[in-house]
């Protein structure tokens, strides 16, 4: 088999498990995250200041455990280009091997009104002052430049390490960056404007405000994405476009209903309109909505889930194609046969007909969350278990 | 008198604009201590109401997150004629969300409920060392030490705390109930506490078997879900 058949092998063993195809193995998703700079020789720090170190870390990471695609490489967290504007949100704690974010929280339900009238303005002069101190000093102007020459220097490793991975590795990217995000409006207002509380309080106090600010952040933001679906998908590209939920965990079932599968019906309906696939990553749990989806068509989506039990996601939900599963727990503490005894179980109970791509159970960020020879003895394992 | 039924009912419905109302006629009655002692067991029979309304699955986090801020608000409306009551109290809670850990939405709501129920809590906020959690069980002799972590790595400072309680000769003194997204039987057993749970409200469930039971046992740590079975292995 040659190098350019491996790139398109992989990518039609995606889309073929997508569409419920049975395969001859399981194709696996990389869901580490920090966790991949503890294994290797740099700190936190040294990796996330230096685009060459965290070269080495995801290339050495790839060349150890060679999954088909991954969920990071290196680029979640672009500390250089938020401390060059004063915001500090990522706090790194090398000794404790931590980063942790603040809650984003950038203005008062009092100006609502002011986001819906006009968002564009409102973000450049109300939200991002307050998010980035260093646009509210006298040198703000300099700042702003650095800030771009930095945003340039984590674009450049960007499509460097994403190059790499396709022409050397042959790996494909695992979405599609350029038009391929839709980021739900509620999950903008969760992770960037309000906070986890703020918009608790928002959806009883402000309900018809927040409505109002999800229908123009819709169109200003996910329509130009939607529209984007119309267009060739990326030959180098697994699924055409991407999403995260986690706004999506306060809320009820009824709520979710008002306030979040509006946008997201639209969205699929337009995956299935367009034969394109959206991956989905569903942090905290998703199955007390399973009603919603039970009528998406096989084929469109694929769902990561987290604290779902993901045995019982596939008896709810018989038409979506589920990635992960494989516990934190268990790599981090378990021993290599107890791993590969979960992860034999995962395949033979819903990856046998297609369906299922194999995956960890969480974003992996913590020296506990896995061990090197658990992930050495899964990877392994599932690479060459057919079922 | 204000109708405590009423109160209670717009506690458990959510309806801060009925609950505040009713609050504020109480406080401009200029009632006496008996009466304030009574409205404050209303406030905390809606706030018990919220919480079984979350485990059948009527409520959600976001309810919570607003009964929490409701009851936040509710107390302060109440400050100017409840400092002299005394309130029932079922025992004592040193809690915080352990170090190297910020996160404190699950914490703040187990707090909340806590309250409700009749636990006087001392909340040492978030990144709490395990030192901190030592010097407070010293000063205060709770019934319980909870405490909570969104991030898989606080559950090493989760052991490492109930090490150091280990070690100042407060474990066998105290039930250590771990709480977070994460938390399992497994994680439970490994950190060494005597239960765990993912929901603020089956925590304090556990509290209260724990204070209210016959007899306390504290003995070698088995971990327990809210109806005091130990769970099975994974």
């Amino acid at each position: 088999m040659t190098e350019q058949n491996l790139l398109q092998e992989r990518i039609q063993l995606f889309h073929d498990t997508a569409e419920f195809k049975k395969t001859k193995r399981i194709p696996q998703i990389s869901n580490f995250f920090t966790w991949k700079i503890l294994d290797s020789e740099f700190t936190l720090s040294e990796a996330l200041f230096d685009y060459n170190k965290m070269e080495k870390v995801v290339c050495d990471f790839h060349e150890r455990y060679n999954f088909d695609a991954y969920t990071d490489l290196g680029t979640r967290n672009p500390v250089r280009v938020t401390n060059a504007l004063g915001g500090y949100h990522y706090v790194i704690d090398d000794e404790k091997e931590v980063i942790n974010i603040d809650d984003q929280v950038y203005f008062e339900p009092e100006e609502y009104p002011e986001l819906i009238e006009n968002p564009i303005k409102f973000i450049w002069t109300k939200v991002l002052p307050r998010k980035y101190k260093k646009l509210r000093e006298k040198d703000a102007l300099n700042s702003f430049k650095i800030a771009t020459y930095e945003f340039l220097a984590y674009s450049e490793y960007n499509q460097r390490i994403i190059e790499k991975f396709v022409k050397e590795y042959q790996v494909p990217t695992l979405m599609n960056m350029q038009g391929g995000v839709l980021l739900h409006p509620l999950e903008m207002l969760f992770n960037f404007f309000r906070g986890i509380k703020g918009l608790s309080l928002d959806l009883r106090r402000h309900k018809s405000q927040v409505l109002e600010a999800i229908a123009v952040l819709e169109k200003m933001f996910v329509e130009p994405a939607l529209a984007a679906l119309d267009n060739p998908g990326s030959p180098t590209t697994v699924f055409d476009a991407y999403t995260a939920f986690l706004a999506h965990s306060i809320l009820s079932p009824k709520q979710f209903g008002e306030f979040y599968w509006p946008t997201l019906k639209r969205i699929i309906d337009k995956l299935v309109a367009t034969g394109k696939k959206m991956y989905i990553f569903s942090e905290n749990t998703m199955l007390q909505f399973y009603e919603y989806f039970q009528d998406v068509p096989k084929g469109h989506l694929i769902i990561h889930v987290e604290l779902d039990d993901i045995f019982e996601a596939r008896k709810k939900l018989p038409n979506i194609c589920f990635a992960g599963g494989m516990p934190a727990d268990l790599l981090g503490y378990a021993d290599e046969q107890t791993c590969i005894d979960y992860a034999k179980k995962l395949i033979d109970e819903i990856g046998r007909d297609g369906g299922y791509i194999f995956s960890q159970n969480k974003m992996m960020s913590f020296r506990n969350d896995c061990k090197r020879e658990n992930l050495l003895a899964v990877t392994n394992f599932v690479h060459n278990y057919n079922g | 008198m204000i109708d405590l039924k009423e109160l209670t009912q717009a506690i458990s419905d959510l309806n801060e604009e009925k609950a505040f109302q009713i609050l504020q006629e109480f406080v401009a009655q200029h009632p006496s201590q008996e009466d304030v002692r009574k409205i404050i067991a209303a406030c905390q029979q809606g706030m018990i109401f919220v919480g079984e309304m979350f485990d059948s699955d009527d409520y959600f986090v976001a309810d919570l997150i607003f009964a929490g801020e409701l009851m936040s608000r509710a107390v302060e409306i109440l400050k100017p004629v409840i400092y002299r009551t005394n309130t029932k109290n079922i025992g004592t809670i040193v809690l915080g969300t352990v170090e190297g850990d910020m996160h404190d939405i699950g914490k703040n709501i187990f707090k909340c409920m806590a309250e409700a129920a009749g636990f006087a809590v001392h909340d040492l906020g978030v990144d709490v060392e395990p030192q901190k959690f030592v010097l407070k069980v010293k000063e205060v002799e709770p019934q319980i030490v909870a405490m909570s972590a969104v991030l898989t790595v606080a559950q090493r400072a989760m052991k490492n705390t109930v090490e150091a309680l280990k070690k100042a000769g407060l474990r066998d003194k105290v039930k250590i109930i771990i709480g977070g997204n994460h938390i399992t039987e497994y994680s439970c057993e490994r950190i060494g506490a005597d239960a765990f749970t993912t929901t603020a409200s089956e925590g304090v469930s556990i509290c209260e078997k724990w204070v209210l039971g016959a007899s306390l046992h504290f003995a070698a740590p088995a971990c327990l879900n809210k109806d005091g079975k130990s769970l099975q292995s994974l």
